[in-house]
């Protein structure tokens, strides 16, 4: 060896490092989740101040018939009871002192228009849903995409055809620990994509809505205000409170 | 770390009578935990490990209580290995060690907390580098690695295997003996868990409605500890060994190799008759 030369021979922990890194397996990725927050925010406090029962009177006139959006997002949420499989699924692969993560891919097929469901994604279209599973809990947001997803809502037991298509996102309001069922207190949806619903069609829109209550995030001229369907019938919040109306009547009160 | 050990080797080596410093190597070497394989001809054979030296460089060997594993796991659970070591005399020995362990779908059902569809094959490597300071002193580091794959028409593994996060796995290890007699040895084993990868749980099914595919893996998710200490003490006699060591901390489990998830009280144990089946 020349004088001066130095020979390097790799660390062994270098060498370890570089040998793992070949062989051994990575953590899966988790998918990024959307941000419904701001939107869940706009539901808690609308912004629009109406003062007085005629204009809320005016706004309900002129909002989409509330009723009818309840049955169609709520036959959408529908969609979501295969989260409680997607759980029970990936809870098969856990167990005391492990901690799971990465990504489960929902594939739903819809059930179509008829009495009789047809599960067959070519008929009666499907939606997909990502969802991040991190420490062994199914984060509460996640993102789908519909393709002409053909579902069946009831008002007051008339049937109504939906159709749902495009970018959909879902906010089930809290983290799921796998192997435990969803609770369905709440879910905020918003619809990027298309809500038909009999033949009118909704683009944009968002609703939040729990098993006695919808709400409906609605623009007006000084903001925004809350539609709501309780079994109440159908009422109105705005910045000030909530606005009930009587049936069959132009008055309307505020809580 | 290792240059104090070593200087602490060295001066319990000088200070070790009456044991000269420049004799020759000790006839049973144990080969647990170092580079030393069984003589040619060797056979060492135990309740725990059944072990020959084909030659002095090589030895074979398989772990005994997995093969009649049927009454408990339904299925008994064939494994073995091999061991090559330096063909050179000296103090420093090397060796190189390779094993196999086949676990079938039903065994892994009962090992396992979760349902499994597949049977798992664990592969072992592992290198080892002793030093002998004399008769008395011998110090051994050593690094294992373990893997387990899952075999079979469908790729799902269990995620866990009696609380052991499956993975692969990456460990070190220093082993000193000190001899004090002929026949009687203090003894100190320390681990060092280098690594473990988490692996992959992928979760899928097909239904009339829904269908999942899970891109998943699995890691372990309590705090990670990875030393453990085990001090014992082992007697050799001409044809009997026994090596008996208490501690603590993370440590392999028996026969699949894959470290615990918390650490526990370990029992390092080794009972076997030796005799010679050739020269």
């Amino acid at each position: 060896m020349a004088s001066g030369s130095r020979r390097h021979y790799p660390r062994c922990t270098e060498l370890v490092v570089v040998a793992c890194t070949l062989s051994c397996a990575g953590p899966a990725e988790i998918p990024p989740t959307p941000d419904l927050s701001p939107l869940e925010s706009e539901y808690d406090t609308p912004s629009a101040r109406l003062q007085d029962s005629p204009r809320v009177q005016s706004v309900l006139d002129s909002a989409p018939d509330v009723e009818q959006l309840a049955a169609s997002f709520r036959s959408a949420g529908a969609l979501l009871d295969d989260v409680d499989t997607a759980s029970e699924t990936a809870d098969r692969r856990t167990g005391d002192g492990i901690r799971l993560r990465g990504a489960l891919q929902l594939g739903v097929r819809c059930p179509g228009h008829d009495e009789d469901p047809v599960y067959d994604a070519a008929v009666n279209g499907s939606v997909s849903f990502t969802l991040a599973v991190s420490d062994n809990a199914i984060r509460r947001s996640f993102s789908g995409s519909a393709a002409q997803c053909k579902l069946r809502a009831f008002v007051r037991g008339t049937p109504l055809r939906v159709v749902l298509d495009g970018d959909v996102a879902f906010d089930l309001g809290s983290d799921l620990r796998l192997g435990t069922r969803w609770d369905r207190t709440r879910v905020l949806v918003s619809v990027q994509g298309r809500v038909e619903v009999e033949g009118f069609a909704f683009s944009g829109v968002s609703a939040r809505f729990t098993s006695e209550r919808f709400e409906y995030l609605y623009s007006v001229n000084d903001g925004t205000v809350i539609l709501l369907f309780t079994q109440r019938g159908v009422g109105l919040q705005d910045a000030e409170g909530t606005w009930y109306c009587q049936f069959g009547s132009d008055a309307c009160s505020l809580d | 770390m290792l240059a104090r050990l070593i200087a602490l080797a060295s001066g319990c080596a000088a200070l070790a009578s009456p044991f000269d410093a420049h004799a020759d190597e000790r006839p049973n070497q144990r080969t647990d935990y170092t580079a030393y394989t069984r003589p040619a001809g060797r056979v060492s054979f135990g309740p725990l490990k059944l072990e020959l030296g084909l030659i002095d460089e090589i030895t074979i060997g398989t772990y005994v209580p997995p093969w009649f594993a049927f009454p408990v796991l339904g299925s008994p659970v064939p494994n073995g290995y091999l061991k090559l070591r330096s063909w050179w005399s000296g103090p420093i020995t090397l060796a190189l060690r390779g094993g196999l362990l086949f676990i079938d779908g039903t065994a892994v059902a009962e090992l396992a907390d979760e349902d499994a569809s597949a049977s798992v094959l664990e592969t072992s490597a592992e290198a080892d580098i002793s030093f002998r300071f004399g008769r008395a002193i011998t110090l051994s580091a050593g690094v294992d690695y373990n893997h387990l794959h899952a075999v079979g028409d469908t790729e799902q593994a269990a995620t866990q295997i009696e609380g052991a996060s499956t993975a692969d796995t990456w460990n070190s290890r220093l082993f000193l003996e000190w001899h004090l007699t002929r026949v009687f040895s203090l003894t100190v084993l320390l681990r060092y868990l280098i690594y473990q990868g988490p692996v992959d749980a992928d979760a899928d099914l097909e239904g009339t409605v829904v269908s999942i595919e899970g891109d998943l893996s699995a890691g372990t998710s309590v705090p990670r500890r990875r030393f453990a200490g085990v001090p014992g003490i082992a007697f050799d006699w001409q044809h009997w060994e026994l090596y008996l060591g208490v501690g603590y901390g993370v440590f392999p489990l028996p026969v699949v190799g894959i470290p615990t998830s918390r650490a526990y009280p370990v029992v390092d144990f080794a009972f076997a008759y030796r005799f010679d089946l050739y020269d």
